[in-house]
Parts: C-alpha cells; structure tokens; sequence
C-alpha cells in the first residue's frame, strides 16, 4: 500500500515539473515598426477601432504634466506635433492613466492602465521606469507599445 | 518491548520519505514564488498563506502526530489543495484579461468567442501567468495527506 501510495505521489511529482516546465511558443513581437499584426485575425473576427490621436479631456486633480511630443509614440507618425501628457505613475488614478494613454494612442489604453496601476509603487529614482517595463514585457506587447506608455509617465514626485 | 516488524519499518521509512518529499515541494515552491517576486497584489500573497498552511499540516504529521492532529493535517493538506485549484482558475483568468495587450491579439481579442479566450487563456496560448504552476501546492498537499493514511496512531 505504501509503495504505491509512494509510487503515485512520486509520478504526481513528475508530471508537475513536466507541467509547469512547458516551453514557452509566445511569438516575439517584430522589431519593425510595423502595426501590430493581425495574423490571428480569423475571417470573421472584427477589428478593433483604434483609439483616438487627440488628446482626452484631463480629468481634474490629475498630476498632469504637458510633454513634448514622443517619437516612441505609435501614433507619433500620424500626429508629429501631439503633445503626450504625462501622469504619475504613482499617484494618478487609473481612470486617469487610462485617459493618458488613450490621449497617446495607445490601444487598450483601460487594460494597460489597470496593469501600470498593479504594480505600483515605482521608484522615484529610476526615470526609466525599467521596473514597469519589464512588468509590461510579459504581456508580449507590439512594438513601441511598452515606450509609448512610459512617454506618458513620469515618477518625479 | 518489542521489536517493530519489517513491514511497519518500511512503512515508516515510507512516510518520512514523502514528508521529506513534500518539505522539499514547499521549500521549491517558495523559492519559486519568491523569484517571481509573487507578492505585488494581496491575490498573490494567497499561495504563501496555502504555503504556510501546507508547512503547518507538515508539521502535524511529522512532530508527535496524534489521532487530532493527523485529521487537521488532512483538513489543511486538503485546503491546501483547495486553494491550489483557486490558483490554477486565477492564472487563467489573468491571461484572459491580458489577452487583448499581447500584440497578436490586440486588434481581435474583444471580437473572440469567450471559448476562444478561455482556451488561450488556459492552453497557455496568451498571457503571461503560467497556469498549472499553482498545483505545486496541490502537489506538497497531497504528499501530506499521503504520509497520514494508514497512519499508526489511527488504528486498524
């Protein structure tokens, strides 16, 4: 009986490491600054409306900051002289990032936001934000996706 | 006294080598947890209280188990596992959530069956979370509850 018994959680052991060891197939975004691709599209799959470029109403009490405007931006190239408002990624609300981020053309602005507010707080001493880029990074976001985002933050207190 | 038949030696050996087994699951897990830096929302603090819970079932069975203290073992070994499959849903439901930031599916996920989400979601196609990974949990939990069955202190 205890062999068995033995036996069992031994192979429950194994398939366990076999399970959460599973390679990773997630395709890495291309490095061209191409539009997201749509490869997965199926033919009767819709296709999302992009966010508007011009800039959102800012909510109030928002620590909004007017920037100049990014290259990193996806819609940089529609809209060369968009300013990118930026918000702080500490405080700022998350309706108020979202309205950032919208206002840069990011898509999905809402669910990015919801994220950049998750893993909250950043420190003030990394202007790069490299803690909420690599955060990002694991969502295999488009290219210029994660810059954009970032362009419309700022942890200066 | 008398001498302990061959049998219940093996069984005993047996029972400490699964308990062995199932502190070296928990130890693997917390480290894994902890390198994943498992702790940014009270949701993923949850695995280290079902670690705790687990590591407290361990030390029933292994430090003077008694009749009381083998069934608390089992109770917490099975929320343990409760908390293991909980685990396994949540993953899921975070890929599905983050399905739309994943740049293959930006422009079509909200357009996607619910079906279609779900399966991605879960099958590992889309989202960062890994989705069988919380059943290590389940794993140190059904080591425990293992090592308790047929226990001396039970009885025939």
């Amino acid at each position: 009986m205890m062999f068995r018994l033995a036996a069992a959680s031994a192979g429950l052991a194994s398939l366990m490491l076999l399970a959460s060891c599973g390679g990773d197939d997630a395709e890495t975004p291309p490095t061209t600054a191409a539009a997201p691709s749509t490869s997965a599209t199926s033919p009767g799959e819709a296709t999302a409306t992009r966010p508007a470029t011009t800039a959102a109403a800012s909510p109030s009490g928002a620590a909004i900051t007017p920037a100049a405007s990014a290259a990193t931006s996806p819609s940089a190239a529609a809209s060369p002289t968009s300013a990118v408002r930026k918000v702080n990624a500490n405080t700022a609300t998350e309706a108020e990032v979202a309205a950032a981020l919208q206002a840069a053309g990011v898509s999905n602005a809402a669910r990015w936001a919801k994220e950049v507010v998750e893993y909250r707080p950043y420190p003030a001493n990394d202007p790069t934000m490299a803690k909420l880029r690599g955060e990002l990074a694991k969502y295999n976001p488009g290219p210029g996706v994660v810059d954009a985002i970032v362009a419309t933050l700022t942890v200066a207190p | 006294m008398t001498a302990a038949s061959p049998a219940a030696a093996n069984e005993g050996l047996l029972r400490r080598v699964l308990l062995a087994l199932a502190a070296l699951s928990i130890v693997v897990t917390a480290v894994e947890l902890a390198t994943d830096r498992h702790w940014e929302t009270f949701v993923q603090r949850i695995p280290w209280f079902a670690l705790l819970v687990a590591t407290a079932a361990l030390l029933l069975v292994a430090v003077q188990p008694g009749r009381g203290s083998i069934r608390a073992a089992r109770l917490l070994a099975a929320l343990t596992a409760a908390v293991a499959l909980i685990g396994v849903y949540k993953h899921v439901e975070a890929n599905r959530d983050t399905g739309a930031l994943d740049f293959r599916y930006s422009a079509t996920w909200d357009s996607m069956s619910a079906a279609s989400q779900w399966w991605k979601a879960a099958s590992g196609g889309v989202g960062p979370s890994p989705v069988l990974a919380p059943l290590a949990l389940a794993n140190s939990a059904a080591l425990v509850f293992a090592a308790t069955l047929r226990h001396p202190v039970l009885g025939p």
